[in-house]
């Protein structure tokens, strides 16, 4: 092996492990969901792990991120302490917004938002990826069933006309909520919509971390000169349903963690040694949530409505 | 191709100035559009439908009004809020419809029309199979979502909607043959945005009814015969009189001789009468097709204006409503 | 005899209409949420494959297309779900459909109707939990449906699906989805819209309540009962436009004393109208001053506590009863 594909390996490695400590807070997050004791609608990134790994790995301090309805991956990809994000799930004071944000609704300095409309953040995204100076840019990650909104069609248009430096991350599952992208439109890859607006655009194995890489920092260098927005679809699994506890057995195949594992078994990285990472991370995720929920800091009600608005909480 | 487009033209062009005469006596209240330089696209387009498709206009309404076999007279009443139009004054200019001539709504909205198509094109499918629903609106309304989420919903419910973009963005010079770009998007060809749903879709002239006919007479029958949607971007030269916040009369009332050569239009309007005016291709056409003669265009012309006079005086005497009308909430005598 | 659910009760109605009038069709198929009672409706769809089209996530368009359809003599209905995403139809709901009627004199109509999700629903958040039909009714020519029971959900839609000839906001909420209801005439359910109900009958403070409010107010009467001896006439007001006037008129003038009971925001919120017709019509009736059980005006926060502050429980109902009834 030469010294580049040493330090290739090494890099596959980090990412591989990176991508299960992504996976095991979502398993972590679905049984305690499943056991009722996290409470409301859970939307799982589970299948789009090597996205999140693959595009954060391209973004710097100074860049910024907003999220859909599947926001864990891109959280904690982002750098935001997992604690935080679990509390918040479990609507604890300690939680990254105090509890009243939820799975839905995180903020954070550098991963700025989720949202639960479809294609919420994309407008916005624009707006605030307007204010930014070079070389600074804003990924935007966003499902294929945001495609079909108005609100993508408007977003688009005007980062091209305004030459935003936008990063439309667009992560393609097949599904939006129960139904499949071709009951949805006739329009297949969401790709071709760069060509329609004049874009660079570019396709790519979801569930390669190195190839979601490779595809955005090419796409990345000249937006960050100001060139204009870019897109990039990533296809991924949708490993679960639309939500946690869904009954409509709803999911795609192509576990990127499996994808990754064959690679990195071809590279001489053996089996057992991914299995005792997977095992620590999974208890360390396990251990967090029950950590979290053993916590009492359960948000004061009258504390919090002084903190916001000025008419009281009492009606 | 017929002769009768070129009287139905007339009629249109009148009407349009005389709103505009009106207009500037002071007869009209709030803003107007009129559609001087597409009449060539609304003869062209509404040639191919009948009394059982319905078509949905937008602000720039009058014309397809007209085309739909309107009444100058209650259509001037209602544009200036008498009780006599057809909404007893209610709609005016934004808001026109005439239900029995397929022309149920008028959103003002850019773009509000369009999903409203497609669902007339759903219930068209349904109750009448085989009528089709027309959907007008201007380049513009590509700024807005709504324009993509009813294009690609049609696409994937194979609606019966045939799709008129008419795109009055053409320079006096035509521009580039078969690009019509516009400024406030960012594709290239607004073909390639319904295209990217897969509608089969085409830009041509707007300005030669004829042209215009001969396209939407294929397409019509294309979504008549279950073949889904189809989408024609049509290119005409904006009227100079258009191009002021106000509508005006930009270089006078047209006049029969700058299309015989008798005499030679205003410089203001010259170009545009060479190369923008709907009624030049359609008089070239039917004058070598020996369907006409100079004279008659005078009488045809003539006869149109007397009309479209008396319609606009008996109108203007017409009483407004009372103001008790506004909360009656029957509709009013047929 | 029979006990079902609203979700039921709303997919007898859907079906009656599909069966009673070719023109009836539904566009979108997730009336029952994110319950188990979505299988009601997957039933129906099932059924009647050719009379439901699921359409994509573009709420804009699937409203526009129903006020079309509907100008176009069929009569729709458009399920948009989760309230909050009601508002990325706005324009069409309250721009367009409820001008058109009165604009054209009558002789164009859209008799469309509007099927969403709405209330705080349990860990919804922010975006999952909008109460919008105070928007609507502040919207001429949109009915408002809010049903507060089985039955009146199955009237209702009956109503709007075969009769009605104006666009109508139908307001059901996901917490009563699963709330189950005997009902041994169905015929007697078809109330007309602007009818409401005494759900029980008092003689001490009148509570005037809609939607989820009718159960919450109906427990907090049991006990005000028991425990302050206070008895209460509840109102199911069922539709807010219409508003039933006369209802109400007749409660407040027998009993002087008024609650009223929504889950809307408290600033502009559907209680304040009802405050506003109560004060300026029957001032002379009142034997104290009227007030409102609402939601205070906070974004609704994610974390169940939270949630739970910010609600319009029957405790909360109770409390204000006994202060209106404390002199």
């Amino acid at each position: 092996m030469t010294p580049a594909e040493a330090d290739q390996r090494a890099r596959l490695v980090h990412w591989h492990a990176e991508m299960m400590r992504l996976r095991a807070f979502e398993e972590a997050v679905a049984e305690a969901h499943a056991a009722g004791e996290l409470p409301g609608l859970l939307h799982l990134s589970m299948g789009g792990e090597a996205v999140a790994i693959g595009i954060f790995d391209c973004l710097e301090d100074h860049d910024r991120v907003f999220s859909s309805h599947r926001p864990h991956s891109h959280f904690l990809a982002g750098g935001v302490d997992p604690r935080l994000v679990m509390a918040e799930l479990a609507g604890r004071q300690s939680g990254l917004c105090h509890g009243r944000a939820g799975t839905m609704h995180l903020m954070s300095d550098r991963v700025v938002m989720a949202t639960g409309i479809v294609g919420g953040t994309l407008p916005v995204a624009l707006g605030y990826a307007m204010t930014r100076s070079q070389p600074a840019v804003v990924a935007c990650f966003f499902g294929d069933g945001a495609v079909q909104t108005g609100a993508f069609h408007e977003s688009m248009n005007l980062a091209a006309l305004w030459k935003a430096p936008v990063l439309f991350v667009c992560e393609n599952n097949g599904w939006a909520e129960f139904s499949s992208r071709d009951q949805h439109t006739t329009v297949g890859n969401v790709v071709r919509y760069g060509e329609l607006y004049g874009i660079p655009a570019q396709e790519v194995d979801g569930s390669d971390p190195e190839a979601v890489r490779r595809a955005a920092a090419e796409l990345l260098e000249p937006v960050r000169a100001g060139a204009g927005p870019a897109l990039l679809e990533c296809h991924i699994a949708r490993l679960r349903s639309h939500y946690e506890g869904d009954w409509r057995e709803q999911t795609s195949e192509g576990d990127p963690l499996l994808a990754v594992e064959r690679r990195l078994s071809e590279l001489g990285v053996h089996d057992e040694e991914i299995n005792e990472v997977r095992a620590a991370l999974l208890a360390d995720a396990r251990a967090l949530c029950r950590s979290v929920l053993a916590g009492d800091d359960v948000p004061d009600p009258d504390d919090d409505a002084a903190l916001v608005f000025a008419s009281p909480l009492s009606t | 191709m017929q002769k009768s487009w070129l009287r139905r033209m007339l009629v249109v062009r009148r009407f349009e100035e005389q709103l505009i005469v009106l207009h500037e006596a002071g007869e009209l209240a709030g803003h107007y559009h009129v559609c001087i330089g597409q009449e060539g696209t609304a003869i062209g387009v509404l040639a191919h439908a009948g009394p059982d498709d319905v078509v949905y206009t937008t602000h720039r309404n009058h014309g397809h009004l007209l085309l739909r076999g309107a009444d100058p007279e209650r259509l001037f009443a209602e544009i200036l809020g008498r009780s006599t139009g057809y909404s007893r004054g209610r709609s005016g200019t934004l808001h026109l419809s005439a239900p029995e001539l397929g022309v149920p709504w008028s959103s003002a909205l850019v773009g509000g029309n369009v999903p409203q198509a497609i669902g007339a094109a759903y219930a068209l499918a349904r109750l009448r199979p085989g009528s089709i629903a027309v959907c007008f609106f201007g380049d513009g309304a590509f700024e807005e979502g709504a324009v993509f989420e009813a294009l690609n919903t049609a696409a994937v419910l194979g609606l019966p909607v045939l799709f008129v973009c008419e795109n009055n963005g053409l320079a006096e010079d035509h521009g580039a043959a078969g690009a019509f770009p516009t400024s406030s998007t960012a594709a290239e060809r607004l073909i390639d945005l319904s295209g990217a749903f897969r509608i089969p879709s085409v830009g041509i002239d707007g300005i030669d009814a004829h042209v215009v006919s001969e396209t939407v007479a294929r397409l019509a029958h294309e979504v008549r015969g279950g073949g889904g949607p189809r989408f024609v971007e049509t290119a005409s030269v904006r009227w100079p009189g258009s191009r002021s916040l106000w509508p005006a009369l930009t270089g006078g009332r047209f006049r029969i001789e700058w299309l015989t050569g008798e005499t030679d239009p205003p410089a203001e309007i010259a170009a545009w009468t060479r190369t923008g005016d709907p009624l030049r291709p359609l008089h070239e056409r039917l004058l070598a097709a020996g369907e006409t003669s100079r004279d008659e265009l005078h009488a045809i012309d003539a006869e149109v204006r007397a009309e479209i006079e008396r319609a606009a005086a008996r109108a203007v005497a017409a009483p407004m409503p009372t103001a008790e009308a506004a909360f009656d909430t029957q509709a009013g005598a047929a | 005899m029979a006990v079902v659910t609203y979700a039921m009760a709303l997919a007898r109605a859907l079906e009656e209409a599909l069966v009673a009038d070719d023109r009836v069709a539904l566009i979108g198929n997730n009336f029952g949420g994110l319950t188990a009672e979505q299988r009601h409706f997957d039933e129906l769809g099932a059924r009647f494959p050719d009379r439901i089209d699921h359409t994509p996530w573009s709420e804009l368009a699937n409203a526009g297309m129903a006020i079309g359809a509907a100008t176009v003599g069929m009569r729709p209905v458009v399920d948009l779900v989760t309230a909050s995403f009601v508002f990325q139809a706005f324009a069409q709901i309250v721009n367009e459909a409820p001008n058109i009627a009165y604009t054209t004199d009558g002789r164009t109509r859209a008799p469309a109707v509007f099927h969403m999700l709405a209330g705080i629903r349990g860990a919804g958040a922010s975006q999952h939990s909008h109460r919008p039909q105070a928007m609507f009714w502040n919207t001429p020519g949109l009915q408002v449906a809010v049903p507060g029971t089985p039955g009146d959900a199955y009237g209702l839609m009956r109503h709007y699906l075969l009769e009605a000839d104006e666009p109508c906001a139908f307001v059901s909420h996901p917490k009563l989805l699963e709330v189950e209801q005997e009902i041994a005439d169905w015929e007697a359910e078809r109330l007309a819209p602007g009818r409401g109900r005494i759900e029980r009958e008092g003689a001490d403070v009148t509570i005037i309540a809609s939607s989820v409010m009718v159960t919450r107010s109906l427990e907090a009467a049991e006990r005000l009962a028991a425990d302050h001896a206070i008895d209460c006439e509840v109102l199911n007001l069922r539709t807010l436009a219409p508003f039933d006037d006369a209802l109400v008129a007749a409660s407040v003038t027998k009993t002087g004393r008024v609650v009223v009971a929504d889950e809307c925001f408290r600033s502009a919120g559907a209680g304040a109208e009802i405050l506003a017709r109560v004060a300026e019509s029957h001032f002379a009736s009142l034997r104290a001053a009227p007030r409102r059980v609402v939601a205070p005006d906070v974004p609704v926060p994610f974390s169940p506590v939270l949630e739970d502050a910010v609600t319009p429980t029957a405790e909360r109902v109770v409390a204000a009863v006994a202060e209106a009834c404390a002199r």
